[in-house]
């Protein structure tokens, strides 16, 4: 079963009114949408508040999507869709935005660097957020070659386990279990700083 | 107390392997295993604790710096808000077209009343073609032709033969034997009372074929036929309109 078969699955499943395989959904790729939204949006309640605006679309839509493409791009599409929405709201509302992403709704161009986006909460919420990656950092540098090889093939270049065995030579199972124990391992380390 | 850790060593190893499916499944890994699939809808806590801590460890890789934030509870909130039509409901059928409970039938009604209407015009254009026929049938000239000579034809005749011209004659008629381009040559032209000799028209104008269609009769058939056939056109205009 692949991604898109998995995410099928869970969408025939909340079809028929399991809202357990819609959470699951969203917990999939709420934190994804989260990101592209802020690519358009600045201010990240905003970006909050239209992410659960477009699973909520999403969940409205459910019936009306037929499964042509992956769930991912169908949620993405809306996603985008959503927050170029509420800029051209708040155009018209008169604030001041810049539309430079060419204006046309199939462009996905970003607007906004990424960067630009961090949660400027307290201090204090910085210096716990700069613990934590600190920790996570340290962990990862102390992971045996094998795992923290695994673990960044997997986030940083986007590899699945098919890749990731082929360039580590080694079966798929065993790339599974590698990224689960570097995962495990990075968890147990930010136990203490976690809470945020 | 070997009891306690065995269920000990079991529930760890349920853990692990949920645990484990759920990391796979993070990574778009869950191969054909419904088994895991369903664990995971077991256990939805679970899903949300540790993808959440799968999502902090991918951004710290990757070096990104937004916090994104847990949103299942306030997206569930707002769903809950939702009215019940606007949900998903279970075993549905909403991946299927269901015709309107009363379009078949209603279909079936339009194309009766069409077919009714078209049987009801057919039977007429064969009773209008029959008692036409009839009553043509009956007459031995045709319909246009005169049963005799009339006074002008008389006067022409008279003129043309050198005869004095009857009393009635038009004044007009008297002009053909002064018409310099009417030139019939010195031939008598006779005229006839009997109705028999009269010029032979063909059977379809005088209507007295016994085989075949009267020509009048489908003319005029043919011109009626439209307002016939907007009985079935009217219909159907009426059935989109109600549907």
């Amino acid at each position: 079963m692949s991604a898109e078969e998995t995410d099928k699955a869970l969408v025939a499943r909340a079809r028929k009114g399991d809202r357990r395989a819609f959470d699951l959904l969203v917990l999939k790729h709420q934190h994804r949408v989260q990101r592209l939204i802020a690519r358009y949006i600045r201010d990240p309640e905003q970006v909050f508040d239209l992410t659960q605006e477009t699973f909520i679309k999403a969940y409205r839509a459910l019936p009306r999507f037929r499964g042509d493409s992956a769930f991912y791009t169908w949620i993405y599409r809306i996603a985008v869709n959503t927050a170029k929405n509420q800029l051209a709201s708040d155009a018209r509302a008169g604030y001041m935005v810049s539309l430079n992403s060419g204006g046309s709704d199939e462009s996905d161009e970003p607007m906004i660097e990424p960067e630009a986006l961090r949660d400027a909460s307290t201090p204090d919420a910085l210096a716990a957020a700069e613990e934590l990656r600190n920790a996570v950092d340290k962990s990862i540098s102390e992971l045996p070659e094998d795992l923290r090889t695994a673990l960044t093939l997997r986030e940083m270049e986007g590899l699945n386990y098919e890749e990731i065995a082929a360039v580590m030579d080694c079966p798929i199972g065993t790339v599974r279990s590698r990224i689960f124990r570097a995962r495990e391992a990075i968890q147990k380390s930010i136990q203490p700083f976690k809470g945020g | 107390m070997q009891v306690a850790t065995v269920m000990k060593q079991q529930h760890t190893d349920d853990s692990q392997a949920l645990r484990t499916a759920i990391s796979s499944w993070w990574d778009d890994g869950l191969r054909g295993d419904d088994k895991a699939l369903d664990a995971l809808l077991a256990d939805i806590d679970a899903v949300r604790a540790q993808t959440h801590d799968y999502d902090r460890i991918g951004r710290c890789v990757r070096g990104e710096s937004l916090e994104t934030r847990d949103l299942l509870d306030a997206i569930n909130e707002r769903l809950d808000e939702l009215p019940d039509s606007d949900r998903p409901k279970a075993d549905n059928k909403a991946d299927k077209v269901i015709p309107f409970p009363g379009h078949v039938m209603r279909q079936r009604r339009v194309w009766q009343g069409a077919v009714a209407a078209s049987l009801f015009a057919a039977v007429t254009a064969v009773g209008l073609t029959l008692s036409s026929g009839e009553r043509q049938k009956n007459q031995s000239v045709a319909p246009m032709q005169a049963s005799g000579p009339t006074p002008n034809d008389r006067a022409v005749m008279a003129s043309l033969n050198g005869n004095e011209v009857p009393e009635g004659a038009s004044p007009i008629s008297l002009q053909a034997d002064l018409d310099p381009g009417n030139n019939l040559g010195g031939q008598l032209v006779t005229t006839s009372t009997a109705v028999g000799s009269a010029p032979k028209l063909p059977d379809w104008a005088t209507g007295n074929t016994g085989r075949g269609t009267n020509p009048y009769v489908v003319t005029h058939y043919r011109l009626a036929s439209p307002e016939f056939g907007t009985t079935g056109p009217e219909a159907r205009a009426a059935s989109f309109g109600r549907e």
